[in-house]
């Protein structure tokens, strides 16, 4: 795990994450696009905004579908250490826009207690 | 020398309706009619005599106080000729002057003879034309006496400015106030200002739905109500606050139970009822209301009736609830604001409930709703309750124009502590465990239950006990006493059994993030819980104790919403509050969440 602060990771989505550029964030997001090579990929994060993702190893396999990214903040994109991929008919349920509404709600706290480990 | 019209009598059975014809009258008789006394009247106007006559029953005070007595003469300044069985003619004089007083007159005018219609028609036919024809001399002679002429129009009453004094057909128009049992043949010109939903009965007598109508004419108002046939016919053509011609409905003595309307009388509409609508009815009295701010709705004891008036913000789904006798209704809860920046919730019933189409953010004018101090105020419609949607009046377009223009986006005051979730019905206000003991939930009112709904975790069940044999007799599930010789009593059937059913009663632990609470479970909300049925368990109970308490395992630590019934109940001059579980969903986390997050939002103002 490359980790800047041992303090856990932020959840994000495509507007925060620039915020926390060089630090922990996790980031929901729909699979958009995989670049040729599988080292990286175009997501879509809960915002609709699109986030560029660096794998460290090329992706294995197909991937679409509700993606958990741990990874490091890099402005506009994001680095990923961990993926996490859920099962079909868990993506077609998880409500995308409730959350968002939850992401935000936690930035409007400063400083801002929930940090995932 | 006053004098009377003479012949009138015959005009005016055969369907004439002269002004202010002059008549004596004779004797008067009570006759005893519902909860009001009517005279029957012997009035003559010198030639003919006619005991088919009756007063109406607003100028019975005026025989009280003797200004009508035997032998006076009277003008009648407004009267009705009704056919009542066939071929029997009433006058009812609805207004008169009195031109002399018995005491004055003393004695019969003249040598009248009692109008029968039938022979007379034969026997003076053609005098009764000269008669026509000689009149227009008699009064000439006769100075003061109102002239009588037989080929006028009927007259219409007085009813002051412009609403239609003819029905469609040409006929006169009928003012509500004057209309009675004992006529037939009206038309009257009114308004709707209320129409109820749709209803049905059942009872030993038989089954049939049912609606009713409020009308309302510059004289008065009355309860219409249409049954069966007469609903399919009626129900879409009578709208709110439109004006229609009525006529040919029956009247009866109203029944107050149903109706608190201004009227002795209502109208039940038969296959003989007609009704058209009418197009140039402006003078016919709009439906009045009298708004209530909803900034001054919290200063409003409960129960009360109010009228308001709010731009719907907002409009929930309709659910299915159970009413506490167990009818199944509709309702829809919606959200309505006014410029007092206060924003409260109105729950609508039934077919208004169903048809309601809050997506447009209409104004809607309330009539009578009923305040309530459930979770802060909100109002509810009651069946004497009306609304109107966008009404053409002057508060609508002024609420319309201050919606529309920033009054959408302003920061409201709910006054109605609003946190449903989607299932609807009693007790689908979310509370956390803590929040139901801080407001004393059961313990507000003597006797009385509080419902609440919480998303909690099964923390522990007990298992001592948790099952008993019952009767299985339909409906009975009472304990039954086991006689150890292979029957089973119960004790409220008074019989013995062969066999039992067991019946599950859960004593459960639930927590939530704020505090733990012990509920009770019965049958059908233990066996989702334990996930596994009474029948099962029971039979585990006593064969395989460790699958049952495998099973008592396995159902903690499981997350579900509960609708909970709390009430304070006394054993043995002991008081305390008893939880029971009325209903168990699996807790939805998309549901949850949004809750969550609308909760969060409203608690930090940015809802």
């Amino acid at each position: 795990m490359v980790s800047t602060s041992n303090e856990g990771s932020m959840r994000v989505n495509g507007s925060t994450l620039a915020q926390y550029s060089g630090q922990s964030v996790v980031l929901m997001a729909m699979v958009e696009r995989i670049d040729q090579g599988g080292m990286a990929m175009m997501v879509r994060a809960s915002d609709g905004h699109q986030v560029q993702v660096k794998l460290k190893e090329p992706l294995q396999g197909n991937l679409e579908g509700l993606v958990e990214i741990h990874g490091t903040s890099q402005g506009r994109q994001i680095l990923c250490n961990q993926l996490i991929d859920f099962d079909f008919d868990y993506s077609q349920n998880f409500d995308m826009e409730a959350y968002d509404q939850a992401i935000k709600l936690i930035h409007t706290v400063n400083p801002n207690p929930w940090l995932s480990e | 020398m006053t004098e009377l019209t003479r012949g009138v009598i015959g005009d005016i059975t055969e369907g004439a309706h002269p002004d202010n014809p002059v008549l004596q009258i004779l004797s008067m008789k009570k006759i005893p009619s519902g909860e009001q006394e009517r005279y029957r009247l012997l009035v003559s106007d010198g030639q003919y005599s006619s005991s088919f006559a009756m007063l109406a029953t607003q100028l019975n005070s005026k025989v009280q106080s003797n200004e009508i007595s035997n032998n006076c003469i009277v003008k009648m300044v407004r009267y009705l000729c009704n056919t009542v069985q066939e071929s029997k003619k009433v006058l009812i004089i609805l207004d008169l002057e009195v031109l002399k007083s018995g005491s004055e007159v003393g004695h019969k005018i003249g040598e009248p003879v009692n109008y029968d219609p039938n022979k007379i028609r034969q026997e003076l036919e053609p005098s009764r034309q000269m008669m026509s024809m000689a009149q227009p001399q008699a009064s000439k002679q006769s100075g003061g006496v109102p002239q009588r002429n037989p080929l006028a129009q009927r007259n219409p009453p007085n009813y002051g400015s412009g609403s239609p004094s003819k029905t469609p057909n040409g006929g006169r128009v009928h003012c509500i106030a004057a209309l009675s049992p004992y006529q037939n043949k009206w038309t009257v010109c009114a308004r709707v200002t209320n129409k109820s939903a749709p209803r049905t009965w059942s009872n030993s007598r038989g089954e049939g739905k049912l609606f009713s109508v409020d009308l309302i004419d510059e004289s008065g108002e009355i309860r219409a109500t249409a049954f069966n046939e007469q609903m399919d016919k009626f129900y879409d053509l009578l709208e709110i606050n439109k004006v229609y011609y009525i006529s040919g409905a029956t009247l009866k003595q109203a029944n107050k139970q149903y109706s608190n309307l201004n009227n002795e009388y209502e109208m039940t509409f038969n296959r003989m009822t007609e009704i058209t609508p009418c197009h140039d009815s402006t003078a016919i009295p709009m439906m009045q209301y009298s708004f209530v701010s909803l900034d001054q709705l919290d200063k409003v004891n409960k129960d009360s009736i109010v009228d308001v008036i709010g731009v719907c913000k907002d409009s929930m789904e309709v659910v299915n609830i159970n009413t506490r006798t167990g009818r199944e209704t509709k309702k829809r809860d919606i959200q309505i604001v006014d410029d007092s920046n206060r924003e409260v919730r109105v729950t609508l019933w039934g077919v208004s409930a169903e048809s309601f189409d809050g997506s447009q953010q209409p104004v809607i004018a309330i009539k009578g709703a009923k305040v309530s101090d459930y979770n802060g105020v909100s109002l509810s419609l009651v069946s004497s309750s009306s609304f109107q949607i966008n009404p053409d009046i002057s508060e609508a377009h002024k609420l319309k124009g201050w919606f529309d223009n920033g009054g959408n986006s302003i920061d409201t005051i709910n006054l109605s502590n609003q946190r449903g979730g989607a299932s609807g019905g009693v007790g689908t206000v979310f509370k956390t465990l803590g929040e139901a003991k801080l407001e004393n939930l059961g313990g507000r009112a003597a006797d009385q239950a509080d419902y609440y709904s919480v998303s909690a975790t099964v923390s522990f069940i007990r298992k001592d006990n948790c099952m008993y044999p019952a009767c299985p007799g339909e409906g009975c599930n009472k304990k039954v006493l086991d006689l150890n010789n292979g029957l089973y009593r119960c004790e409220k059937c008074n019989r013995e059994y062969d066999t039992f059913n067991w019946r599950l009663m859960l004593s459960v632990n639930l927590a939530d993030i704020t505090d733990q609470v012990w509920v009770t479970m019965f049958q059908d909300q233990a066996e989702i819980v334990l996930g596994s049925t009474a029948q099962e368990l029971g039979t585990m109970k006593d064969n395989n104790k460790e699958a049952f308490d495998k099973v008592m395992m396995d159902a903690a630590f499981k997350t579900y919403n509960f609708k909970i019934r709390v009430k304070m109940e006394t054993y043995n001059d002991e008081s305390r509050l008893k939880s029971v579980v009325v209903g168990v969903t699996p807790t939805d986390p998309k549901e949850y969440a949004r809750r969550l997050i609308s909760e969060i939002k409203q608690l930090s103002g940015q809802a």
